[in-house]
């Protein structure tokens, strides 16, 4: 129950900063909206995806799932930020539970992104054949990414103090992983090499579930898209919660 | 009534580069309840590693810490309730108003009636008018000042302030001592705060410690403390070094200790009033150009018992001629 109620008291306060910053917010929404149009109209013509897709579709399923990833590595970042400015010791020595002040993070960043993929979805609706017809899919698919890549971001922000190298790591580790995931690009047509790399990329399912929740499309069975995706994010989840209270302590 | 806070041996030890590096040096103290104790000592003495120790952000390497008997590596969660903490960093969060702040607190302390108490803990620290203003608005005094509001919020039994005035300009540095004292009065804490500041430890504090190289040098109140070392300090400034002059002073009745330093000889006597008409018959108007009676200040009770001055606390090293 505690737990609970801490949570609420971690999310409330993404929520206010959320408001507070209007620029960011609007940034958060427009941005994702021009990449896809700008790259659904850009190579639309050009790449041709057969089995009656077209790329809009395709890049802005994929690119939804780019933007909700990005969004949850933020979210370790913002870690690193508050430890820098001296707010994180506030509510390390308050008393609440560790996993708590890391599902509060999580839980401001889903409801974030939930609110993104509705508002992109229903006006992507207009020009590509994306629906929310399967709403409790795509809102799982969110939520499990959600939990994998802000605990990815805790699990990164324990191990190094400055935003600098966070970024390297991102740049240099997460980006590539998600190209090889089918955001940009079928895997299916990639060498045999990086297509293996994809199948361990944890990435490649949560596009396969996003995918399937708002296009109908998969070509994997989703219950192992799915399953991969529990283990792999509460796993993470326990992972950061134990790094958090060994290391951001001292 | 048994003290607040009791330290049993508490030690810390880092590790640098692999080179072990002592921060706090078994110190053992007894803060007692409803007063101001202050942890006094120059930069870098151990003073925010004993605080962060006994806030729980830090765990000692050996020793004991209880909170009213909770031992805080044991009951972290039950000791954090107990505290209230101004850390020398804000911890504020910039971005969301005071109100939001202090409701955000309130929330993680559970606490009962939170508007009506965020309510009160602004007034009490004249922040009402401002209470709905970003706090990267406010000046380094009202930040300091809605820390402190923050801290009594879930009504601690002890507030652990850690260099509550640094970086204040005079004006706003009353104002906080003011705040202190007040919640001493009104709401019967108890205060530990660490300052390098002498005349804020002589202002606040009913006692004090003093803490140099990681250890506990001597502790006690103000008073006492300074009456240890002398009641009164004659200075003289001497036109040219005379060892001889110093070696007769300090054979005179009622002289406790000479000390000898940039020309200038320190003569910590008990009472001014008998040895000053003596001490005129030892020396001639071309020896002497200037003659000074002092208080003890706790400068003096530092320099009495590390050896050093406590401006030159960073550099021991230096010597002192005595």
């Amino acid at each position: 129950m505690t737990l609970l109620i801490d949570t609420y008291t971690m999310w409330l306060r993404e929520i206010l900063r959320y408001k507070r910053n209007w620029r960011y917010l609007g940034f958060q929404f427009l941005f994702p909206f021009m990449i896809i149009v700008l790259l659904g109209f850009g190579f639309g013509d050009l790449i041709n995806l057969g089995q009656n897709i077209s790329y809009i579709d395709f890049i802005s399923s994929g690119f939804i799932v780019f933007m909700i990833a990005n969004g949850g590595l933020g979210g370790g970042f913002n870690l690193i930020e508050e430890r820098n400015n001296g707010f994180l010791r506030e509510v390390i020595v308050a008393p609440v539970s560790r996993a708590s002040i890391i599902l509060g993070k999580i839980a401001g960043r889903a409801t974030l992104s939930t609110a993104q993929v509705i508002v992109l979805v229903l006006v992507l609706s207009t020009m590509a054949n994306l629906s929310l017809r399967n709403f409790h899919i795509t809102l799982l698919s969110l939520i499990l990414m959600t939990v994998l890549f802000v605990c990815v971001g805790v699990i990164i922000a324990a191990y190094f103090q400055e935003a600098e190298i966070y970024r390297t790591i991102q740049g240099m580790v997460v980006f590539p992983l998600m190209f090889i995931s089918g955001i940009f690009f079928p895997i299916d047509r990639l060498p045999l090499w990086l297509k293996w790399i994809s199948y361990v990329n944890p990435i490649t399912y949560a596009v396969e579930l996003f995918r399937f929740s708002v296009l109908g499309r998969n070509t994997l069975p989703i219950w192992i898209s799915t399953t991969l995706l529990v283990v792999l994010s509460t796993s993470t989840f326990f992972l950061s919660v134990w790094l958090f209270d060994r290391k951001f302590r001292e | 009534m048994p003290p607040a806070i009791i330290l049993k041996g508490v030690t810390k030890r880092f590790r640098k580069n692999k080179k072990e590096f002592t921060a706090v040096d078994n110190i053992s103290l007894e803060i007692p309840r409803g007063k101001i104790f202050g942890l006094l000592g120059p930069n870098g003495a151990g003073k925010t590693t004993t605080i962060s120790m006994i806030c729980t952000l830090l765990t000692p390497t050996k020793g004991k810490i209880l909170l009213e008997g909770i031992d805080v590596t044991k009951d972290t969660l039950e000791a954090r309730k107990r505290i209230g903490l101004v850390f020398q960093e804000t911890t504020l969060d910039l971005e969301l108003t005071g109100r939001q702040n202090l409701d955000f607190h309130a929330r993680l302390f559970k606490i009962d009636n939170r508007k009506r108490k965020v309510d009160e803990a602004l007034e009490l620290v004249g922040l009402t008018k401002d209470a709905d203003v970003t706090v990267r608005q406010y000046s380094g005094g009202m930040k300091r000042r809605l820390e402190i509001s923050r801290a009594i919020i879930h009504e601690p039994a002890m507030i652990l302030l850690d260099e509550p005035t640094l970086g204040l300009d005079p004006v706003s540095r009353r104002g906080i001592w003011e705040y202190i004292n007040m919640l001493i009065e009104r709401k019967n804490v108890t205060v530990l705060l660490t300052t390098h500041y002498l005349e804020e430890a002589e202002r606040l504090c009913s006692r004090i410690a003093i803490i140099d190289k990681g250890k506990v040098v001597v502790q006690g109140t103000p008073e006492a403390l300074k009456a240890k070392i002398g009641n009164d300090i004659i200075i003289l400034s001497l036109k040219r070094d005379d060892p001889k002059l110093a070696a007769r002073l300090r054979e005179m009745k009622g002289v406790k200790r000479v000390v000898r330093e940039n020309g200038d000889l320190f003569l910590y006597v008990k009472d001014v009033d008998k040895t000053i008409v003596p001490l005129m018959k030892l020396f001639s108007e071309a020896q002497v150009s200037g003659l000074q009676i002092k208080r003890p200040s706790l400068d003096d009770v530092f320099f009495h018992y590390t050896g050093h001055k406590y401006e030159d606390a960073a550099e021991p090293e230096r010597k002192v001629n005595a």
